[in-house]
């Protein structure tokens, strides 16, 4: 289900901003920003590779 | 740019993409599996439970690749490959919109090549440097490119350290050695040399002292053609002697062709400044000043502008008393082999030729959209099926797009190779009579910017054709007639609507096309049987600058000559000036020319009504004029014209002394004393024939002479030079210097120096009037044509379809206003003597229309071939 609380592109934003930090694969990302949000974020696990990621972030 | 860039690496990248992409999804597996595993899941349940979360990974792979705009490469590789096997199953189509398109375009890059290369440089070998010339404009805006050598002393001192200067005189021809052999060389100074920068073949350049007058044989540079031509390419030339106009000269060097600089011809040879024979008051040595910046930009052309403006009041001093003074002096960036002045002065042939060469290409593009929307017809399934199997409209015209552009490309390469190939026969063509003179054309090539001008048209060209076809075969309704009666023979499209359309273009613009150029060919053919009013052949043109009463009376006494007037341009000798006049309250414009009172006497020109001038009246500048037939007619309408006056605004009153002919172009005769005279008496054989003499008259004569090198050069003297008549009689006449002007003494080789100088001296400058040329039509001539396009462009039939069913009338008023259009714009810029010619209107239209009736019936044979049984069985 879309969280209704976010923003589109919020995944983008959260991605870049763990990129940011150092290099790292796409589950090691997910994991990242888990990590950072602690927990309180949980991207789908395909939604990195997707163009339109609207709806994969839940908070 | 840095998409394309990334576009670029991105498709050369593609195996390292692929892999990468992979091994990333495939670690997202196994790390995810791995903390599923560690989380309390057996193996394979981790791995699966992975994988399901992941979801489809080609999905994702799609969209990374989307992403990275390979899909769009990929499907234009994908086209590009359908493309070309749909163009090799069709192999009739191909090689027709190969050799169609080829030769329209190659038509048009050639016309570009020479635009660039006598307009731009392109293609042409220059001075490295950027060039620049000197131009003077004088208070009348009038601009001369020719300076007096006290004005070239002070320019040329002016300019130091700003600009590298030289004197280059306008043209020299004489006899080079024994052979007689007419020659074409340029008298330089020094700094020429600088200012090209070239370096000698073999010998020296010519140096400093050679610019002061030198004792003993001047010494001379052969450029590498000159030392083809005149010496045979003998390797011991240097040292040797060559005899130019009588006197000896000594070989001191060889230059390459390069040291022509921005000659439209290669000189021959080169001859230091110093060797000029000294001038006279009359005839004084005349030098162009050119020579190359410093450094390119517009910076250092204003700086060589602001250091010239300081030689301008020293100018105006030397001109005193004289019409013509100097405002200003201004450095023009030259950059092809025409001079700005020149070039703008073709720039109209330029336009018309574009326009006829556009014309064709346009004709062709129909040709192929015809021929694109009748393979449609044939590919309706293949397109239907497509369509049904979830491909987007757009995929599809796309993709056929994609295979108009690889014609269109195949077709620009073709052009390309034609170009190449003909750029060299065709300037020689154009430029034969220099060829025929023994003298070497400076040549052109095509460069790489031909390429891109090709690939640019073939773009246009694909859009041409090709995007109209394409929306019309894909559109909804082909679907679905795809699918009511799919394959059915004979399903009625829009398109066909649009192929008649087509057609019915192709053939108007076609045949406008055809019975321009016929006419044209017909009136350069007829132009010599055209009405004048008077006798050309017993006229004799001889230009004077300025012309005085000694230069009359002398010419009077010559044997042969029966009449001398003075006129300040030619009758045949291209337009005259305008002036606006009132009538009443109507108010119009006019040609004039200004007359003595001998004119109509020496042309032998026939008065309507009334009577000529006076003498007194030209003498005392009187306010009479001489009206044209047509300028009567035009003026004064209720007709009458004789005693009546007209209003020149700048001027005031004028009377209306007599009507002349209406041959002359119409135009109205002022009595003023002008710079010209006319001859009568001199017949054909004591003529000296063509050499582009129609271009020069008076002080803008000069600057015009320098285009005539280029586009109609001048044939050598010795060739049909009479040795008695008026022409031998004005050669004396001119050798001897006036009374009231006593010149320095005239060496024998002055004569050859004069000769080839326009307007100023009677020598060898004296000519027939020619007829040649396009110099307009009378107006009820026009009225004629325009009735004849009507007739031609209303009769003209449009071939049926591919079965050669006869046509309809829509057809015929679709082609008509077109094919007037056209033909209004072509007569507005090409004035044609003869508006009706039997071949143009008659013979060219019958066999446009047999060759389109022969073209329409081999496909209509083959239909009829078609077994209907056959037919109605596959339905």
């Amino acid at each position: 289900m879309p969280t209704p609380n976010l923003l589109p592109g919020t995944l983008d934003v959260l991605v870049l901003k763990a990129i940011s930090l150092g290099d790292e694969h796409g589950y090691g990302l997910l994991q990242r920003i888990q990590r950072m949000s602690r927990e309180a974020l949980v991207i789908e696990q395909g939604a990195l590779y997707r163009r339109s990621s609207g709806s994969s972030v839940k908070a | 740019m840095s998409g394309l860039r990334w576009l670029w690496r991105s498709w050369f990248s593609r195996a390292r993409f692929e892999s990468e992409l992979d091994e990333e999804l495939a670690f997202h597996v196994a790390a995810r599996r791995d903390d599923l595993e560690r989380s309390g899941l057996d193996r394979a349940a981790a791995e699966r439970q992975a994988r399901i979360e992941l979801g489809m990974r080609e999905t994702y792979k799609d969209e990374c690749r989307q992403a990275r705009g390979l899909t769009l490469l990929e499907s234009l590789a994908i086209d590009l490959r359908q493309g070309a096997r749909s163009l090799r199953r069709d192999r009739g189509f191909t090689l027709t919109a190969l050799a169609v398109l080829g030769i329209a375009l190659a038509a048009n890059l050639l016309l570009f090549v020479f635009v660039r290369a006598y307009l731009y440089g392109g293609g042409v070998s220059a001075p490295r440097g950027a060039w620049v010339d000197i131009v003077a404009e004088d208070e009348q805006g009038r601009t001369r490119v020719l300076f007096t050598e006290e004005e070239a002393e002070r320019v040329r001192a002016a300019a130091r350290g700003t600009l590298a200067l030289s004197y280059v005189e306008i043209e020299q021809r004489a006899a080079a050695g024994t052979t007689g052999r007419v020659a074409y060389g340029r008298w330089v100074s020094a700094d020429y040399w600088r200012a090209v920068g070239v370096t000698p073949l073999a010998g020296r350049l010519l140096t400093a002292e050679e610019d002061r007058a030198n004792i003993g044989p001047p010494a001379v540079l052969l450029t590498r053609a000159g030392w083809r031509r005149l010496f045979a390419s003998d390797p011991q030339a240097v040292g040797k002697t060559l005899v130019l106009g009588g006197r000896a000269h000594v070989v001191a060097g060889i230059v390459p062709d390069e040291a022509k600089g921005f000659d439209p011809v290669i000189p021959q040879y080169f001859v230091g400044i110093g060797a000029l024979p000294a001038g006279t008051v009359d005839e004084p040595r005349l030098f162009e000043i050119g020579g190359t910046l410093p450094r390119p930009g517009k910076e250092a052309e204003r700086a060589v502008t602001a250091a010239l403006q300081t030689v301008v009041p020293g100018l105006r001093e030397l001109a005193a008393g004289q019409r013509s003074r100097v405002r200003e002096l201004r450095a023009m960036r030259r950059r092809g082999l025409l001079a700005a002045s020149d070039a703008s002065q073709l720039s109209g042939a330029v336009l018309v030729i574009a326009v006829a060469f556009g014309l064709v290409l346009l004709v062709a593009c129909a040709n192929l959209a015809n021929l694109s929307l009748s393979r449609a017809v044939a590919r309706q399934r293949e397109i239907a099926v497509r369509l049904s199997l979830g491909a987007g409209r757009a995929r599809v015209v796309r993709q056929l797009l994609t295979e108009s552009v690889l014609v269109a490309t195949l077709a620009a390469g073709l052009g390309v190779g034609l170009a190449v190939l003909a750029v060299r026969a065709l300037q020689n063509f154009v430029f034969r009579i220099v060829s025929d003179a023994g003298l070497d054309v400076s040549p052109i090539a095509a460069d790489g910017w031909i390429v891109v001008a090709a690939l640019a048209l073939a773009v246009v060209a694909a859009l041409a054709f090709g995007l109209a076809p394409a929306l019309q075969s894909t559109m909804r309704e082909l679907s679905l007639a795809a699918k009511r009666d799919a394959g059915a023979f004979g399903g009625r499209l829009r398109g066909e609507m649009l192929r008649r359309l087509l057609i019915v273009g192709q053939v108007a613009v076609s045949l406008v096309l055809l019975v321009v150029a016929s006419l044209l060919v017909a009136n350069g053919r007829h132009a010599a049987t055209l009405p004048l009013g008077f006798d050309p052949e017993r006229v004799l043109d001889a230009g004077m600058t300025p012309a005085s009463p000694e230069w009359m009376r002398r010419l009077e006494t010559i044997p042969g000559v029966a009449e001398v007037s003075a006129v300040s341009q030619l009758p045949l000798a291209g337009d005259l000036p305008r002036i606006a006049v009132r009538v009443g309250q109507t108010e119009a414009t006019s040609r004039v020319r200004v007359v003595d009172e001998r004119f109509f006497a020496a042309l032998d020109l026939p008065l309507l009504a009334g009577r000529g001038f006076a003498r007194a009246e030209t003498t005392r500048g009187a306010r009479v004029a001489v009206l044209g037939e047509a300028s009567a007619r035009r003026l004064f309408p209720e007709g009458a014209a004789i005693g009546r006056t007209f209003e020149v605004p700048a001027r005031g009153e004028e009377d209306v002394p007599g009507s002349a002919a209406g041959d002359l172009r119409g135009g109205r005769y002022r009595a003023r004393r002008g710079d010209r005279m006319v001859l009568r008496g001199a017949r054909r054989e004591h003529a000296v024939r063509s050499r582009g003499a129609r271009r020069r008259r008076g002080r803008s004569g000069r600057r015009a002479g320098r285009a005539g090198r280029a586009s109609s050069p001048r044939r050598p003297p010795a060739r049909g030079v009479p040795r008695s008549g008026p022409c031998r009689g004005l050669r004396a006449c001119a050798a001897q210097p006036l009374a009231r002007a006593p010149a320095r003494p005239v060496r024998d080789r002055r004569r050859d120096r004069r000769s080839a100088r326009p307007g100023r001296g009677a020598d060898e400058r004296h000519r027939p009037l020619r007829r040649g040329g396009l110099p307009g039509q009378p107006a009820p001539a026009r009225v004629r044509r325009a009735r004849r396009a009507r007739l031609v462009a209303g009769a003209h039939r449009p071939p049926g379809d591919g079965l050669g069913r006869p046509v309809g009338r829509s057809r015929i008023l679709v082609g008509t206003p077109l094919c007037l259009a056209l033909s209004l714009f072509l007569r507005a810029v090409v004035p044609a003597l003869r508006s009706f010619d039997l071949a143009s209107y008659a013979v060219v239209p019958a066999a446009l229309a047999v060759l389109v009736v022969a073209a329409s019936a081999v496909p209509a044979f083959r239909a009829a071939r078609v077994d209907p049984s056959v037919v109605l069985r596959e339905d």
